[in-house]
Parts: structure tokens; sequence; C-alpha cells
């Protein structure tokens, strides 16, 4: 057993990725440029990168190193959030990027991807240890591995070999099983990295300090005293130039069959024995089999699809999916999904997770509402409106924050009662800068961490969980569009709600 | 004489300098609004008028990471006075379009009227929120006024290279412990960067194997001496068979040196930090905190820190026995 250096104190230390290679495939293309260059950076700027690291990259396109480091620096400048840009700084990370261009199916590419690893194994010590990230498109998920293994890029004598697989994992619950089958034949369960960047996010981590480290909160945390749960993913833009990719995928597959569900078990899931991988993503795990998984009958009373149409807005004519370029005109692309989902335990039964996700809605925002029940006798407002419930927000995005909705007295003569909101607003609360999604996962990745990654069995469960409503929604008719550009959606996705007394609220 | 510090007051004043921001913000149409922002009461005991100054402009910085109600105790040499200011540090995060604001309180009093402090304090503490005091300077603390405030803090924060002869600094730092939950002591804090790359050196699997053969540390220590006696307490720890030597050297350099049969790793910690290892040399940078990245880091810090505990009672006969 490796010896235990009596030095580190993790207290005051800062976490450090330990030497490294990260091999990214689909390096052009636009995840590396907006988030995982930027957020290599940014770890760089923070010293939390070792001198003993380098970053390969692969696209079809031809490059040299130094064109490739040049556009990579444009993007850094343009993508890096609430971050300065330190030339000097880039000039020493830029010294420790590569490139190699060829095509992901061709044997060749990667005997020339080893041979970069050996040299930057030897000229920067990278221990052999490699991460490897798959950034493409899905359709070359299969063929990478599958070549990584044929290499034997996929082992080596002292390091480690991580690959980190990006979503959609599968398009269905049978494609995604024969991905993890075919993963599973080149690299072993643990060391495969499943990425939901939501779970990546500092709020949505937050979710579990709010939960399991006050004793406040979990003692009312279940179906004795909450009512419902809205969880609302919103986007005002609409597909913006993604419409080929999109009109695949749709809210459903997109937003709510992984982040959204995953969001889900975080709220919803039973306390973790430990704060550690396996202990985590069990519970998140169970929680993800308990949903009831709705029969196909139930379907349309407990999934609602929309599709946005065409829109004058703010004086802007906006264009439907329909007319979106790059989109089918008789596309049954679902923009809005809203579903309800039940949790088959003894915390939850009875309790409605009310899940909506769509574009082109009033404003972006990320949130979960949980909608805590009535007082049993209400002594005041007896013969006026029903009195509002007491409410907690966790917000995800753009704001992160925590607010609790609670009556107070209305100042004045008289008992009248009105909700008030009691703000903890994240970033001003502790106002340095949050590491953003991809830059928490990179080091949690690198270091072996992956109690934020999903596993295979979370993968599978939630697919379980929205395939009736895709097998459903895949042979009905819809009357599409059915919502305008800028409103919350659908009028059934109210009536959804309606039907057990509920009703969606503005975020 | 002043009429003294009368907390209603303040706590009057501060309620009207938010009522006026806000207003200053709708006044100038501009809907993105005034953030306040409290995460604890910092007290910060400063040593004299220029350090009060030196002080504010730390805590506009501070305050980005640990926005705080920050209560400025400024000694003053004219007999009787004892007054207070309130103001706001304001700034503008990074790509964010709203202010963020804390509150900064500056307490004025002279030595015959130090009695009053502790009770000014007491009125003007943020409410359940953690109260951190920061003595700059051996003068607080050793006026029995002071003593009253102790209580009420969850952490003190000292620096002990300022507190004279390390074998009392020690002894001052005992007792001090022993009277608050959480004593920080810069003189460690200033040590982080340096026991971080001893740490990041053993990360290389040979070295850290190699490891258990060391029978010597050595730590020269140049103007720091308390920082010395810790950083050879903690390497001790972690190597408790090897003997320790603590010894003194003109300068401002510091060295160490773990020495045994197959190993040899030496640091000399100046401009920049040189490590050898078996006689190979590498450079690194180790840019020298000020006091206000020290601070940072220990503000982070407001629960028990288990490895500066773990070394406290070895630094201090280490410090009692060196030359």
């Amino acid at each position: 057993m490796a010896e235990a250096n009596p030095f580190q104190d993790p207290l005051r230390f800062e976490r450090r990725v330990p030497p490294c290679a990260v091999v990214i495939f689909g390096a052009n293309g636009d995840l590396t440029k907006r988030k995982l260059i930027p957020a290599l950076y940014r770890l760089a700027y923070e010293r939390r990168l070792t001198q003993n690291f380098a970053t390969i990259g692969n696209s079809r396109t031809a490059m040299s190193d130094d064109d490739y480091r040049e556009k990579m620096r444009e993007s850094v400048k343009q993508f890096l959030e609430d971050s300065p840009f330190d030339e000097n700084l880039w000039n020493d990370f830029a010294k420790r990027l590569f490139y190699v261009a060829g095509d992901v199916g061709s044997p060749e590419l990667y005997k020339a991807i080893g041979e970069k690893l050996q040299m930057v194994e030897q000229t920067f010590q990278t221990s052999g240890n490699v991460l490897f990230y798959l950034s493409t498109q899905p359709s070359h998920y299969e063929p990478v591995v599958e070549q990584l293994g044929a290499a034997g890029l996929n082992h080596h004598a002292s390091g480690w070999r991580r690959l980190v697989v990006e979503k959609p994992f599968g398009h269905d619950l049978q494609s995604a099983g024969a991905l993890n089958t075919n993963i599973q034949k080149v690299f072993p369960e643990s060391e495969v990295y499943r990425i939901d960047h939501y779970l990546g996010k500092e709020t949505v981590q937050n979710i579990l300090a709010f939960r399991f480290g006050n004793g406040i909160f979990e003692p009312v945390w279940n179906r004795r005293y909450v009512n419902h749960v809205q969880i609302t993913a919103a986007e005002s833009i609409g597909v913006e130039g993604r419409g080929g990719y999109y009109q695949e995928a749709g809210a459903l597959r997109d937003m709510i069959q992984n982040h959204l569900l995953q969001v889900m078990s975080t709220i919803a899931m039973e306390p973790p024995a430990y704060y550690e991988a396996s202990s985590v993503r069990d519970e998140r795990s169970k929680l993800l089999r308990a949903i009831r998984i709705p029969k196909d009958h139930e379907v349309p009373l407990y999934a609602v699809a929309g599709q946005y149409g065409p829109t004058k807005l703010g004086g802007q004519q906006l264009l439907g999916f329909r007319q979106e370029p790059g989109v089918d005109p008789h596309a049954r692309t679902d923009t809005y999904a809203a579903l309800t989902f039940w949790v088959d335990n003894w915390r939850w039964a009875g309790v409605p997770f009310y899940v909506r996700s769509g574009k082109r809605m009033p404003k972006r925002v990320t949130d979960i509402a949980v909608f805590f029940n009535q007082p049993p006798v209400s002594m005041f407002n007896r013969d006026g409106d029903p009195l509002r419930p007491n409410m907690l927000v966790v917000r995800i995005q753009p704001e992160e924050g925590i607010s609790l909705r609670f009556l107070s007295k209305h100042p004045g003569g008289g008992m009248s009662l009105r909700p008030v909101s009691m703000d903890f607003n994240y970033g001003s609360s502790f106002g340095s800068r949050t590491p953003t999604a991809y830059e928490t996962l990179l080091v949690d990745a690198i270091s072996g961490d992956a109690t934020l990654y999903t596993r295979q069995d979370m993968v599978e469960a939630s697919w379980k969980v929205v395939q009736p409503v895709m097998n459903r929604w895949a042979t009905c008719h819809f009357d599409f569009p059915n919502y305008d550009s800028g409103t919350w959606g659908p009028r059934e996705s109210d009536e959804m709600l309606a039907r057990n007394g509920h009703v969606w609220r503005v975020p | 004489m002043s009429t003294g510090v009368q907390p209603e007051r303040i706590l009057k004043e501060l309620a009207g300098l938010w009522a006026n921001m806000s207003k200053d913000e709708s006044t100038q149409g501009t809907n993105s609004g005034v953030l306040r922002a409290c995460s604890m009461t910092l007290v910060v005991a400063a040593e004299n008028d220029r350090d009060a100054v030196e002080v504010s402009g730390m805590l506009a910085e501070l305050m980005h990471e640990h926005p705080s109600r920050a209560v400025v105790l400024r000694p003053s040499a004219a007999a009787g006075a004892m007054e207070a200011r309130v103001f706001a540090q304001c700034w503008m995060p990074f790509g964010k379009r709203q202010q963020i604001c804390c509150e900064q309180i500056e307490i004025t009093a002279s030595k015959d009227r130090l009695d009053e402090v502790p009770g000014a304090i007491l009125g003007i503490m943020v409410p359940d929120l953690p109260v951190v005091l920061w003595a700059r300077g051996k003068e607080w603390l050793s006026a029995p006024e002071f003593q009253l405030v102790l209580p009420l803090v969850q952490k003190l924060i000292i620096d002990s290279a300022c507190l004279g002869e390390p074998a009392r600094a020690f002894s001052l730092m005992r007792t001090l412990r022993a009277e608050t939950p959480y004593v920080g002591d810069l003189a460690w804090t200033r040590l982080t960067a340096l026991r971080q790359a001893i740490a990041h050196l053993l990360e290389d699997a040979a070295l850290l194997s190699r490891l258990p053969a060391v029978e010597e540390i050595i730590v020269e220590y140049g103007e720091h001496a308390t920082s010395g006696a810790y950083l050879a307490a903690w390497l001790s720890k972690g190597l408790p068979r090897a003997k320790v030597s603590l010894k003194h050297r003109t300068g401002e350099i510091s060295a160490v040196r773990l020495r045994g049969v197959t190993v040899d790793i030496a640091m000399e910690l100046g401009v920049a930090l040189i490590i050898r290892v078996d006689g190979v040399e590498h450079r690194a940078m180790l840019p020298v905190p000020g006091d206000c990245d020290l601070m940072r880091e220990e503000l982070s810090i407001l629960e028990a820190d288990p490895v500066f505990a773990s070394v406290f009672d070895r630094a201090e006969v280490l410090a009692k026995g060196s030359v």
C-alpha cells in the first residue's frame, strides 16, 4: 500500500490535481471552446494545476499546435467568466497545449495520440495518468472508446486512465444500455465519469449542505409537511442555430431525463451515510429507482409536450421552432416538457414533483420550489382568500440563493397577513467568485472523485422513468405549435397541475 | 470629554446609511440595487492612527470574500476620547450589476475610556453571527479592559511575530487559547505556502517512500521566530522519529533540511523557494503573503484547526528550548 503523505492539511491547502494529461476529443467544438479550455485555464490561474499537466486536443480540422493555441486563446478571452485574462499565464498554459488532427474512426489517430502522450509524459512527468474527455458528437463515443481500447491507450503500467462522457448518454433506455456495455468493455465503471454539469453547479451542491448540514429542514422534508415540489428550468432563448441537433433531442431528452432528474434526486434523496462518491450516488440512484414509471395510458395525465410558435415580442418578430434554420417544418419536437413524478417511498408517497423545462420562456431561470402544507387551521382570513403556503425556493441560476416565503402581519390595524420573502443570496454572502461547474467537475475527475458524476445505474434509472413518455409521444399527434414565445408554456401544463389543485408558480 | 459611544445611535446611523443608499439607487434610476452582505462581525484593534488607516484599506479588500460588519478600534492619545462613525464599504463584483456593501464602524477610544469598548462592541455586534477579533500588536492584548472583549469572540487572530520574545509569545497565546474558542496566529498562516510546497514535493511517491529515512530535521529561521518553531513542530509531527534542530539565522531567509543516510531534502526560502533533493535543484516562486492574504485565509477558518492545534504544544517546547 502507498504511504500516506504526513504533511497534508486539507483545511488550508488548495486541492490540486495530480499530474496528468487531458485528451479532448471534439477539441474544436463549442463545449471545448466555451467551457473546457476556459475552465482549465482558470484552474491554472488559481494555481490548482500542477506543472506536470498537459492538454491534447483532437478534431478533424488540420491545425498545428500553434494554430490550435491561438484559437483557444481567443476562446478563453471570449468565454472566461468573471475573471481577467492574463497574457503571461496563458503563454505558460499554452506551452502545455497540443493538438492532433485526425478522424476518430481511424487507428492512425490513436497511434498519433499515443506518441503525443509519450512525449507529454516524458516532458511534463504526467506519470502516465490520462483523462480522455469525449466532447464530440454522441455518435462518436463508441468508435472513440473502441479505438482507445484497440490502441491500448485505456491502460498504463503505473498511471490511471479515465474516461469522461458528456451527455446524452444514449437517446433512450436501450441505447444507453448498449453504450454502457460498450464503454465497459474498454474502461471499468470505476474509471468512467459521466458528466452532468448541473451536479457541478455550486448551488446544486449547496442543496446537500442545506439539507444535511442543518438540523431544521430534514424534519419537515417529507410527505407530512411538503405539499408538492416544482422544478423549473426555463430558457428565454430558442434553439439559436442548434435546430438540427435539438429537433432530435427535445426538452424531455435534453433537460429532464438528465439534469432535472439529477436535481430532483438531490432534493429528494435520503441522507447519505458519508459524503463520498458511493454513498451519495447510492442514495441518488435509490431515489431515481423509486420514481413511479408511468403506464402508457397515464402519460397524458402526467406529461405535457409543447412547441413554441412564431410570435411578435417586444416589437421583434420571433421565429417559431418549425421556422428555425435546419428544423423540419413539420418537426414534432418538444421545446417544452412538463411532467408529474411520484416517488414511491415512505418519505414522498403522495407528494407530486412537477418538473418543467422549456425554450422561449419569459426569462432564463432554474429553480426548485418546495411548497409546504397550509396550517391545519387558519385563525386569520377565515372568510377571505386561502392563505399562501410557506414555500422554500432554491435558485440555481442566474442569481444563486435560497429564499423562504412566509406570512407576516401587514402593518397597521387589523390582522391582515401578507407573504414576505426572506432571501439568502449566495453571491453576496460569499463575495468570492464561485467556480464554474466544469472547473469543479474537471478537478474531481482528475482527482478520482466521482461524487458529482452520474453512474450507469443512475443513467439507466432516469431513462426508465421517461421512456414510457417518449414512447407515447413518438406515436401521438400534437397540435403544435401550442405556446407563444415569452409565455410559460402550453395551457395543458397548467391543467396538469390544476387536476391536483396546484398552480405553477411564476419564477 | 466626548459623550461616548451609544450602540443604539450607531445602529440607527447604520439603518439611515442603508436607507440613503437605497434612495440614491432609486433616484439614479438604476434598478440593479445594493446588496447588503454580512457573514460575521469583524473587530479589528488597530495599533495607532496610521495602522487604522492601513486596516481600513485591508478591510475594503477582505470584505469581498468575507463580508462583515467591521468594527475598527482606533486608539487615541487625546484623553477622554470616545467616539464612533459609520460608513459603508462597497464594491461591484466583476461582471455583476449589483453593488455589494458592508458596514464599517470606527470607534476611537483613549486609554482612559477603554473600559467602555466591550460594552460598545456588545451592543453593535451582528446577532447570531460569529464575532472575530483581530488584535494587531501587543498593546491591546495587555490592556486589562480588553480581556472583557475576549468572551464575546469566537475567534481571536493575532500575529505572534509581533509579540516579542518567542517563549513569552507562546505563553501569552496559551493563555489566550484558554479564554477564546479559537485562536489563529498569522505566524502560522504565513507558513501555509511553504508547507504546501513541502506537501506537494512529497506527492512524488518515490520521495515519499524514502521519508522514513529522515533522521534529522533542521529549521533555520530568519526574522519570524515563532514561525520557525511552528514549522519545526509541524515537520516533527510528520517525522516523529527524527531529531529536531531549531536555529536562528540572521536576515530574512529561512531554511529547512530533512536529512538521513539515504535522503537529503533542503529548502531555502528567500525571494524564491529553492528546493534541493539529493543535490538536484528546483526553484519556485512563492509569493510573500501580506497581512490581507493571511487574514483572508484565517477568516475562512472559523472552526477548529486540527493541524495547528496538534503542533502548538510542540512548537512552544521548541521555542522555549531554541537558541
